[in-house]
């Protein structure tokens, strides 16, 4: 442990609304901790720069799991574990129950939150291709009120993110939906308790009378995990009606994607190897898709 | 700077427990030094290991990514609580005493927190007998071993799904 | 190697795997390897050594073993105990061994080298015959004797002729030799010999690889504890499997960069597979009962049988660096279609 302890404050709000009244009295200078599974591994290698904490874990109003006709939303605070028991989440939203199992390990997953993983920001988070494929929402609260922003919007740049300093992220909306393939692979240095190198996911519909439409999404291959949206142009734009146009078209969207992604060679992976792969996921992926006609 | 400390107070293996502490100390520090119960183990410091796991009202956490302040009148059960007597010897879980007669432990050190992971599968398992293989390795995944190689811990884990004694 | 062959159904699989290769993604291999390890210090570094074993007796019968020898988990007091109580005729739970402090025990030399049963135990066995002996010989116990006259014996020893103590000093085995000068001769005393066969499957899609199945077979002379031996060998192959594909090492201005448990890459148990392990006794006279060293053995085995598994999963050859990370068998893979 390398912190020294004394150098650093915790705070603990009573409710929802005095956390949000002290991050707007004192914006950027409380740093808000969830369940510390990315926070308190920093700290113990002494690389945390934020000296002060305010500590929202248990602030019963970013919890919870809500269906409507429509949507369904959890809260902030959801953890991966709490994801993965509810039956509804699993079953309409599987990229997403996947990508849970497979952060980290169970002691992970019990503390992990879906809050935690957003705000962080690493391109590699695990709940990110799946949440930017569903086209996930974010409700962000703040004393002055709350807004709805479009996940896909959420990332400026490595680690920067349209949350306001004085912003807390309340819950996550996804849309209910008729989407018919999921699929997601993290490509990790090892089956559990690894950082992926690639991370993919991908959605498609495909229902008789309706226009076939796909989303990609990727992370660890850019500055930022995103949605590949002119690989998406191509693919809608150029889809098979007959087998004989699948592997054209396969191969036009690995052209386009190697242009629409930016990995890099870092302690993890090479830049090559993440080229590679993406393109076999892709590929992988697209085979699972039938010609429309 | 602020050097301030919190009393604590939770309930560790059935016993009321308090400690005064830094709000960020660490809960595997909290039991360890301040409750003196040494047997939840610092493998890592980084939440990899598993060497550190308890349960926090029931559920399987790494101990070293938790600040104190977050367990303020939680439920903790440490290996220390696994057997149901404190008397050495007498009256050990089944996933205990089967790591006793599998030889699921070498050095040691990582025992504590794969007994731990191995009990909570156990425990939220409503026929332990139906656990297989691969849900053995996903339960242990976040607990690493150098000594054994896993292999007599699945097997330890396997035998104690039968025992009598792993019953909750 | 006929019976590794047989446990891991090794001819039946390859024929399978070569099938099912043609259509699948998932490429299945199956590899060997063959190999030995001496045991305990090469060349004449025990004859330097020279390690000592001390083993007395109390008034009350309780044997003690001497040994500088660690336990760290890996079953020397018990083995140590076993040796102690078979030689001697007791029951294991009249042997003590004592703590390895240096006002205590004499030098038995390090912990290390695959030499703890086979040298520091055959002391051990030689020491308790030296006891046996001297009681036999100072006329307080005939050569058939039971636990209780034993312990009797011990007491008239003790009164007639105070403490019982014996020590018990290496001899390097007559027909070993090595020529420190010329660098000839006798490398090791006693190899250990074995046949390790690997299963993996490659995902050609990521190159990840995945030890699917893992047959351990090895030589060791006498096996002294089956679930101790054991798991020396499982400890060992799950290490060897690290090794070969994910404990990568880099490097920065000469310091290593990835020296955390989250970037240093330990298989966990999610990427280990049963360790199915077996063994052949051949004795070796100059163990105890027989036994041979196996504690640096199972590090030999994995990397080659994995790379020759993979080699055979993809149709390739010449895979001979490791840690094998997926990085390099895509670069290995895509130049080779």
């Amino acid at each position: 442990m390398r912190a020294y302890l004394p150098s650093y404050e915790m705070i603990v709000p009573q409710s929802l609304s005095d956390a949000l009244a002290l991050l707007k009295t004192e914006p950027g200078v409380w740093q808000p901790f969830a369940g510390g599974t990315d926070l308190m591994v920093l700290f113990e290698s002494g690389k945390l720069s934020h000296r002060k904490f305010i500590n929202i874990w248990g602030l019963s109003e970013l919890q919870g799991i809500q269906e409507n006709e429509t949507h369904i939303e959890f809260g902030a605070l959801t953890t991966y574990a709490q994801f993965e028991k509810n039956a509804l989440l699993c079953q309409e939203f599987p990229i997403l129950h996947q990508s849970s199992l497979e952060t980290g390990a169970i002691a992970i997953q019990n503390r992990g939150t879906f809050g935690g993983n957003i705000a962080n920001a690493s391109p590699a988070a695990d709940s990110s291709p799946g949440l930017l494929v569903y086209d996930a929402e974010i409700e962000l609260i703040s004393s002055e009120g709350s807004r709805l922003v479009k996940y896909c919007d959420f990332h400026l740049g490595y680690k920067k993110t349209i949350l306001l300093p004085h912003e807390l992220i309340r819950s996550i909306r996804l849309k209910r939906h008729q989407n018919t393939h999921h699929y997601f692979r993290k490509v990790g240095t090892r089956k559990a308790q690894a950082i992926s190198k690639v991370c993919f996911a991908g959605l498609a519909l495909q229902n008789p009378g309706q226009t076939p439409e796909c989303k990609i999404a990727l992370g660890s291959v850019g500055p930022i995990p995103s949605r590949c949206k002119k690989t998406e142009k191509l693919l809608s734009q150029s889809f098979p009606k007959i087998a004989k146009e699948k592997r054209d078209w396969i191969h036009a969207a690995c052209s386009e994607l190697t242009q629409e992604i930016s990995p890099i060679t870092d302690l993890r992976s090479t830049q090559d190897y993440r080229l590679q792969v993406s393109l076999n996921l892709l590929t992988d992926f697209l085979d699972t898709l039938k010609p429309s006609a | 700077m602020s050097g301030h400390t919190v009393r604590i107070e939770l309930t560790v293996n059935g016993q009321q427990r308090e400690a005064q502490v830094h709000p960020m100390t660490r809960l595997l520090d909290v039991l360890r030094e301040n409750l003196r119960l040494t047997g939840t183990k610092e493998g890592c410091g980084e939440g990899e290991c598993g060497a550190c796991s308890i349960f926090i009202n029931g559920e399987l956490v790494n101990s070293c990514l938790v600040p104190a302040i977050q367990v303020q009148g939680a439920v903790i059960q440490t290996i220390e609580g696994v057997s149901s007597s404190k008397k050495y010897g007498s009256k050990l879980h089944g996933v205990q005493e089967a790591f006793l007669g599998w030889g699921g432990a070498q050095c040691g050190i990582c025992t504590p927190g794969m007994i731990m992971a191995a009990v909570h599968l156990i425990e939220n398992t409503l026929d332990p007998t139906t656990i297989t293989e691969n849900q053995i390795r996903t339960a242990l995944a976040g607990n690493l071993c150098r000594c054994t190689g896993y292999t007599k811990i699945f097997e330890a884990v396997q035998k104690a799904c039968h025992l009598p004694g792993s019953k909750a | 190697m006929t019976q590794a062959l047989e446990r891991s159904d090794y001819h039946r699989k390859q024929k399978r795997f070569a099938h099912e290769n043609v259509t699948s993604p998932i490429k299945k291999g199956i590899g060997l390897a063959s190999f030995m390890h001496g045991s305990g210090f090469t060349g004449s570094g025990e004859k330097i050594l020279a390690s000592v074993v001390g083993v007395e007796a109390t008034s009350g019968g309780l044997v003690r073993i001497l040994a500088a020898s660690t336990e760290i988990g890996q079953g020397t007091n018990t083995i140590f105990s076993q040796i102690a109580a078979d030689t001697l005729h007791l029951d294991y739970d009249s042997i003590e061994v004592a703590q390895p402090d240096t006002s205590q025990v004499p030098n038995s030399g390090p912990t290390v080298a695959s030499r703890t049963c086979m040298i520091v135990g055959k002391l051990v066995e030689s020491a308790c015959i030296s006891l046996k002996q001297t009681l036999i010989s100072a006329g307080l116990l005939k050569e058939n004797y039971s636990p209780t006259e034993f312990r009797k014996a011990c007491s008239d020893y003790h009164q007639k002729f105070g403490p019982l103590k014996l020590f018990s000093k290496y001899q390097q085995p007559p027909q070993i030799g090595w020529d420190d000068v010329k660098y000839q001769g006798d490398a090791y005393g006693a190899y250990a010999w074995a046949v390790y066969i690997a299963e993996v499957s490659v995902d050609t899609r990521t190159c990840e690889v995945q030890v699917k199945d893992f047959v351990a077979l090895q030589e060791v002379g006498k096996v002294i504890h089956p679930i101790l031996a054991a798991g020396q060998i499982e400890g060992g192959v799950a290490q060897g499997i690290g090794y070969a594909l994910y404990e990568n090492v880099v490097w920065k201005d000469g310091r290593m960069a990835n020296g955390q448990m989250t970037n240093y890459i330990m298989p966990t148990a999610a990427d280990v597979p049963l360790i199915r392990v077996f063994f052949e006794e051949v004795p070796y006279a100059y163990g105890p009962a027989g036994a041979k060293g196996i504690g640096e053995l199972p590090m030999d085995g994995p990397a080659p049988a994995i790379l020759s598994a993979v080699e055979n999963a993809l149709g390739i050859t010449g895979l001979n660096q490791i840690p094998l990370l997926p990085e390099n068998l895509m670069l290995r893979h895509r130049s080779s279609r």
